[in-house]
């Protein structure tokens, strides 16, 4: 803490500190409780998984890939491979399709719970965290089930998935799912009455439309500010086009809006695993995946960029392929990196007290702003 | 589309009046390899890629650079964090920018990554990279 002049004092918020729960820092000049000016410091965990890319060949890069987001692991996978296959035109079973879509869509729920477990942390909601950790435990034992781990532990391979699920996991899941969701709902209502958080995460942090744009900002921290934009409907990947859902959309742009807009996005997911599981049944004739044997496979010369939209917002791979077993180049666009700049505009004008309820209703993962 | 890179501003501000007002993302990617003569000009590639949330297009804009190019901070506001991070992993320089600095790297460490002539050397703890 460094006094500037009689009133401004310069607060540094390092990443060991306890608003922050993350590795990001925070140099902030107050003026008594006010915010006057905010620079996110970047760059405590960067671990060059761009670089690494063009050191190793594409088996010994996805380990690196699923930690880009700890929490997210599959929908980066997704978007590798699917930069790959759309390289080298790989087309994936329609079994494969729809077990990557089930995987994928229960990640999300654990990750939006993990969200709304740190969200009620940053308010002292202690109650709500555990709650929260609890029903997260009890997807990622599910998760387990389909994959072999909590992690993605290889179950996506090039060209489809590893192994098929027994009809006896998909019914097991089949019978969870009702149960979860009215655990889920008497859960999620608690906190959308209570007035811990209707009070204090209303009317702050508002974004609008318009500079939600312009900083780039997607994913749920956009559709809160009023605009409808999911790249499941905007760029169909897989098999989403098949699949009914609807995307929810609020209008205020404030703290609250986007938790109340996570909740619901964890009830549309949990319907899209169901009709997931229904069709799993359904074709469980088809093959899952295409035999492909990523140690000596070299993807065509070119260019490709994939879209996904993973629980943060929109992740983009860009991978450049000059035909041998190593990429030349990958870019990942992360969502996170994006939602930090907007901090900057956001935090101005606030209270101190404001400051970790902003920051975690943006739902901010540093290894992703890092990378 | 490829454009040439002084006409970078331009191009950009007319695509941004015609809606494009999104820049989703600026991707670098450098043209010349280690086996190139060490005097001879670097050349790196900048994608931008734009969207139009009303129309629900995407637009591609490739340009070619020598190390320098006019920033884009003025237009899209995003691009501020971009340009930053491909200064600091590739050693392009953006003109006016309002504040380019190492984004992720030591503020003291003296090379740039991704660009072409920085290989992996393992080193030994301690050691000096």
């Amino acid at each position: 803490m460094q006094r500037m002049t009689k009133d401004k004092i310069t607060i540094n918020i390092e990443p060991n500190h306890p608003l922050t729960r993350d590795m990001i820092g925070f140099s902030l000049i107050t003026d008594g409780e006010k915010i006057l000016k905010a620079a996110p410091e970047l760059g405590y965990s960067h671990c060059c998984i761009e670089k690494s890319a063009q050191d190793r060949p594409i088996c010994q890069y996805l380990p690196m890939v699923e930690k880009i987001d700890y929490s997210a692991s599959f929908f980066y996978l997704q978007a590798f491979f699917s930069a790959i296959e759309s390289l080298s035109g790989i087309e994936l079973p329609v079994y494969a399709q729809y077990a990557r879509v089930l995987a994928m869509e229960l990640n999300r729920i654990t990750a939006h719970l993990l969200f709304i477990g740190r969200f009620s942390g940053a308010l002292h909601a202690n109650n709500a965290v555990f709650q929260a950790f609890y029903l997260r435990d009890e997807v990622l034992n599910i998760l387990k089930k389909v994959c072999g781990g909590q992690k993605p532990c290889y179950y996506y391979v090039l060209g489809g998935i590893k192994k098929k699920n027994s009809d006896e996991i998909l019914e097991q899941i089949k019978t969870f799912i009702p149960k979860f969701t009215d655990k889920f709902t008497v859960y999620a209502d608690s906190i959308k009455k209570n007035p811990v958080f209707s009070d204090s995460a209303r009317n702050i942090g508002i974004i609008d439309t318009q500079n939600a744009l312009e900083y780039s900002i997607t994913g749920v921290n956009l559709r809160a500010s009023g605009l409808n934009l999911d790249f499941r409907k905007e760029k169909p990947y897989l098999v989403y086009d098949k699949l009914e859902f609807q995307v929810p959309t609020a209008f205020e742009g404030d703290c609250y809006s986007r938790l109340c807009l996570r909740i619901d996005e964890i009830k549309i997911a949990l319907n899209l695993v169901k009709q997931c599981v229904d069709r799993l049944l359904a074709t469980c004739g088809g093959d899952c995946n295409l035999g492909i044997n990523l140690m000596d496979f070299c993807p065509k010369n070119g260019t490709a960029v994939s879209f996904t939209e993973s629980p943060r917002g929109l992740v983009m791979c860009h991978i450049v392929s000059e035909g041998g077993s190593r990429l030349k180049r990958v870019k990942w666009r992360t969502p996170s990196f994006y939602s930090v700049q907007i901090l900057e505009k956001l935090l101005t004008g606030h209270n101190l007290t404001d400051f970790t309820v902003i920051f975690n209703s943006l739902d901010i993962i540093s290894s992703e702003v890092d990378r | 589309m490829k454009i040439e890179a002084i006409h970078i501003i331009k191009t950009l501000n007319e695509f941004k009046n015609k809606g494009f007002i999104t820049l989703l993302s600026l991707i670098a990617e450098e043209l010349s390899t280690m086996a190139d003569d060490a005097n001879s000009e670097k050349k790196f590639l900048l994608t931008y890629t734009l969207y139009n949330p009303v129309l629900r297009e995407f637009k591609q804009i490739e340009t070619v650079v020598n190390a320098e190019i006019h920033s884009v901070c003025t237009l899209f506001k995003s691009a501020n964090y971009d340009e930053r991070e491909i200064y600091d992993l590739f050693g392009v320089k953006f003109k006016n920018h309002p504040n380019l600095d190492r984004i992720f790297l030591d503020k003291n460490f003296s090379r740039h990554p991704l660009a072409a002539d920085v290989e992996i050397v393992e080193t030994q703890a301690g050691e000096e990279f």
